[in-house]
């Protein structure tokens, strides 16, 4: 391993994509497990840890809520069963980071042992005492001061709301941490949560590949569309190969493509594409489009998708959502997913029929044409 | 005072499930379950499960946790285990003993009415989970009276309540028979047909070095606060002396050979101990693999 004094920029940046994901699905604020991440990396270099700890005490808590993603709760559940299904969203989540590549040191075990209680009494493992990994105690005092400073609305000195981790001292967290964080606050209470870039570089966290297996997982969470990413670059690919549109690249609209997973981030089921032709339940899917372009300005190095992502609920006579763009104002880009997504949603025998009607209005008569020409796949 | 050692095995459920699905085994037994939330984990994700141990608490406490699926504590039943009943005469010099060396003179009237109410109980699985749940008041209490004024002062009664109900949280069901009995390794291998053994080898000398949160449990659930753990282990192969290298392998090597029949073992230990003990398991089985996903954790895998 080659520590370095720069981190590749697409991987830190996939990492923060990767978190608004897990803040989204988690129930969180966009934003909150940067907020965690950057407190439990300063938090950890106070403590003057190695580079490596506080790497991966930073990229843990950035993606601590990713398991969510794969946690799908029944909307009749009870909230006892949405309780026990919760408690597999940590191992959930250091499974995706495990698979993603090679994060420093524990990281993906800080994600799977970060609601772990020092008393014995957390999740998933109820592991106790010095069995749980400091950085994954680390995680889970930097999660719930950031936790209890939301719940006092941000206002107030860092230091009063210390008292809320007190309460839990000795029996969610352990002494000692609880100690050095106090201490931690009193001479940092300025800049306990600056941006906090790590000092480490990663030989084998392909970001794209991140991002591309967060998609993934969200298309895995209905059995319909599981696999629908890889359908959905398949029918774009032969889209712009048939369009021959010099503004677009193929392989981008490709990751584009699979990048419109990112619109059903904390979608509880409710969202289909079978409607994507309809107003119905245009307003909801125009909210999740945005949502997505939001996501992706969360992380600067794919912030150029946004309006690409945030762009396919836009109809192409001006009457969609979020922006209500018309005609050449949405991007080339979006025009070919909107496409791309129908023919995805529907089946062989109606899609061209009902892709060539919607030609003018839900979409671009141009990509539909060439949709056409290149055979109509789904 | 005692000592409270901060080290401790780090025994996940949710890792030991990885390594099993991968292989797609339906059944661990472990002769050495301790505390039984590994097993409790597996349980819950549908693995059929045994233990086994020495020590009856974690016997008692597995009962609530492992073997019975569907126990309720209400909240009356709770009050009845934490609460004196009014006008009933307790044994609450029972842990006199310990007044003042470890706990508070009220801390020990409350072990006395604990082990009173607990005793009272009818079914296995509200005692053992109430075993298990008050178990963490214990730890609380010796914590704090390291750490008096780093941790919040919590009513007995309250802190208990809480313990309890966090630990009838874990109860749950996976439509098999899971078992755990109070028995040396070759009674609990014996009497089960899982297709894996999970081995966390006890350290050495363990016997004679149990933690204070463990044996002063088994001296409580025992109601005798002199108890010396030592002899349930006496005739046992870690409880002979086991200082050397030759006589731990030989120990551990009675282990293994006693899984002879189960396809699968599974041994956790740490790095530094891991060729030792791959050394050891290949003159067993041919087909080892070890799998370490973290520095601080090694699994030796075998396959007969």
């Amino acid at each position: 391993m080659t520590l370095s004094a720069t981190v590749n920029p697409q991987t830190s940046d996939a990492v923060r994509l990767v978190s608004a994901v897990g803040d989204l699905f988690g129930g969180r604020a966009l934003g909150f497990s940067m907020r965690v991440a950057n407190v439990a990396a300063r938090f950890t270099a106070y403590c003057k840890s190695e580079p490596e700890a506080i790497a991966a005490a930073y990229y843990a808590a950035a993606l601590h809520r990713i398991g969510a993603v794969r946690i799908v709760v029944p909307r009749d559940a009870s909230a006892r069963v949405a309780e026990i299904l919760g408690w597999d969203d940590p191992p959930a989540g250091a499974a995706i980071v495990a698979a993603a590549g090679t994060f420093p040191g524990l990281t993906a075990d800080a994600v799977r042992w970060h609601r772990e209680a020092f008393d014995g009494t957390g999740f998933p493992d109820q592991l106790r005492w010095k069995g749980i990994p400091e950085t994954a105690m680390t995680v889970n005092v930097a999660r719930a001061f950031i936790i209890a400073r939301e719940e006092q609305g941000g206002t107030g000195a860092p230091q009063e709301t210390l008292f809320l981790l007190s309460a839990d001292s000795g029996s969610v967290f352990a002494l000692g941490t609880v100690r050095r964080f106090y201490a931690f606050i009193a001479e940092h209470a300025a800049d306990y949560e600056a941006p906090y870039e790590p000092d480490y570089r990663f030989p084998h966290v392909d970001p794209r590949a991140l991002i591309l297996s967060v998609c993934r997982e969200i298309d895995a969470r209905q059995l319909h569309t599981a696999g629908r990413g890889d359908r959905i670059e398949r029918i774009v690919r032969a889209i712009v190969e048939r369009l021959d549109d010099a503004r677009i690249d193929s392989a981008e609209a490709a990751f584009a493509g699979r990048l419109t997973a990112l619109a059903r981030t904390g979608d509880d089921g409710s969202t289909s594409d079978v409607f994507t032709l309809t107003r119905l339940g245009l307003a909801a899917r125009g909210a999740r489009a945005a949502m997505s372009a939001r996501i992706l300005r969360c992380a600067p190095a794919y912030a150029a998708l946004a309006p690409v992502v945030g762009g396919i609920e836009e109809w192409y006579d001006g009457s969609g959502l979020p922006d209500g763009l018309a005609g050449g104002a949405i991007d080339p880009v979006a025009r070919v997913l909107a496409v791309a997504i129908a023919a995805e949603a529907l089946t062989a025998g109606e899609a061209s029929q009902r892709i060539r009607a919607a030609a003018g209005t839900r979409l671009d008569p141009d990509v539909v044409s060439a949709y056409l020409q290149c055979g109509a796949p789904t | 005072m005692t000592e409270l050692r901060a080290a401790t095995r780090r025994i996940a459920g949710s890792r030991l499930l990885d390594l099993l699905l991968e292989r797609s085994i339906e059944s661990v037994v472990d002769p050495f379950m301790g505390l039984p939330t590994h097993l409790n984990y597996l349980k819950r994700h549908g693995i059929r499960v045994d233990g086994g141990d020495l020590l009856d608490w974690f016997v008692r406490a597995g009962e609530g946790l492992v073997v019975n699926d569907f126990t309720i504590l209400r909240e009356d039943e709770v009050a009845a285990i934490v609460e004196g009943t009014p006008g009933r005469v307790y044994p609450v010099d029972m842990f006199r003993a310990w007044d003042g060396v470890f706990f508070t003179h009220e801390q020990c009237q409350y072990l006395g009415i604990w082990h009173a109410n607990i005793h009272d109980l009818r079914s296995d699985g509200q005692t053992g989970l109430a075993i298990a749940g008050l178990w963490h008041v214990l730890c609380y209490w010796l914590q704090k009276s390291q750490h008096p004024d780093e941790m919040p002062d919590v009513p007995a009664s309250e802190l208990a309540w809480r313990y309890i109900r966090e630990t009838e949280r874990l109860v749950c069901t996976n439509n098999a028979r899971n078992t755990v009995r109070r028995a040396d390794f070759s009674a609990t291998l014996q009497a089960s047909r899982a297709q894996c053994m999970y081995l966390s080898p006890p350290g050495r000398n363990s016997a004679a070095e149990v933690d204070a949160r463990i044996w002063m449990w088994e001296a409580w659930w025992q109601g005798d606060p002199y108890l010396n753990v030592e002899h349930y282990f006496r005739d046992t192969v870690f409880g002979r002396r086991t200082n050397d290298h030759a006589s731990y392998d030989n120990a551990v090597g009675l282990v293994l050979a006693a899984a002879e029949a189960i396809p699968y073992i599974v041994l956790q230990t740490r790095p530094r101990d891991a060729a030792r003990f791959e050394a050891l398991m290949r003159t067993f089985r041919k087909q080892v693999e070890t799998v370490a996903p973290n520095a601080e954790e090694t699994y030796i895998i075998a396959r007969r």
